[in-house]
């Protein structure tokens, strides 16, 4: 019965945030109430390739919102959290959490 | 693979509230501001008499205060924006310390009621819990190391019952300020490092 709840709840897991470097992503993000692409380079340690990617991903799915603007004259894109995205973010850690809590009691 | 996770999310939360001091410019500009206040207070301290050398000492007590303010934003706009990448920080991680801010502003406020004995323990004291909230906001170690040394400079102010000018040049002001420079240094060369 308990095994049964723990794959229901895995199954519930959110997909799109369980792939860890949008986990991280997301990490960074949450913490922050915008960031531009080099500071989420620098904190993820992903490739720039595979930053954008995952940044497009996420903003596809309305999880992120991105802002162009100009520091010092210099072009700047910022991304931040929407309030989707920080409540799937947080739902998603509740349902670790559960998970976690579970496995353990077993 | 869950542990993993769990561990890989706070490991990234520490990096990224400790990212806003990591370059060190806030200890550099903050180290000046002490170095500026004792060298100010000392020129009032020896040349009481002389009413231009006592200006020049408020003059630098009040341009220590407001430069780090102004310069800050600036500095890290030159310097670490460009090499680290720009962010603001939630003020979430700034609640995690309102106990030793509220803690460092009682003590603040008790320093304006005791006598000379007790001035250097009081002002020691709260540049220690402002240092320890930093500390706690950020995760940096070296935040708590240096709030050991007003702390520490203010019991031996209290212990060789230093006259008030002494605690505000040399035993408390003038050490945290060389330990303020020296760590924001150190610190500003390894985010350089790291950054390239």
């Amino acid at each position: 019965m308990k095994n049964k709840k723990i794959i229901k709840d895995i199954m519930a897991l959110e997909k799109l945030i369980h792939e860890p470097s949008r986990l991280a992503i997301l990490t960074i993000l949450s913490g922050v109430k915008e960031a531009d692409f080099k500071f989420l380079l620098r904190m993820s340690g992903l490739t720039r390739g595979n930053l954008s990617v995952h940044l497009s991903k996420l903003e596809e799915a309305r999880y992120i919102s991105v802002n162009k603007r100009f520091i010092n004259k210099m072009p700047n894109t910022v991304y931040s959290l929407t309030k989707e995205g920080r409540k799937a973010f947080n739902d998603y850690l509740k349902n670790m959490e559960r998970i976690i809590k579970k496995k353990g009691a077993k | 693979m869950n542990e993993l996770n769990r561990e890989k999310i706070e490991t990234i939360k520490s990096r990224v509230r400790a990212s806003w001091l990591e370059d060190g410019l806030w200890e550099i500009l903050w180290g000046i501001w002490f170095l500026l206040v004792s060298g100010g207070a000392f020129l009032i301290y020896l040349y009481k008499e002389s009413p231009a050398l006592k200006i020049a000492g408020l003059a630098m007590i009040i341009i220590g205060s407001v430069t780090p303010l102004l310069l800050w934003r600036r500095f890290r706009v030159k310097y670490s924006w460009t090499k680290g990448g720009y962010s603001i920080l939630r003020h979430k991680y700034f609640a995690a310390s309102g106990i030793a801010i509220v803690l460092g502003l009682l003590t603040f406020f008790s320093y304006l009621f005791f006598g000379v004995l007790f001035k250097g323990v009081l002002l020691g004291l709260f540049i220690f819990f402002i240092l320890l909230s930093i500390y706690f906001s950020s995760g940096l170690k070296r935040f708590f190391i240096i709030s050991v040394i007003p702390l520490l400079a203010g019991i031996i102010s209290l212990l060789f019952k230093t006259p008030n000018e002494i605690i505000f040049n040399f035993t408390v002001f003038f050490p945290t300020g060389i330990a303020l420079t020296i760590s924001g240094s150190i610190a500003y060369r390894a985010f350089k490092r790291n950054s390239t």
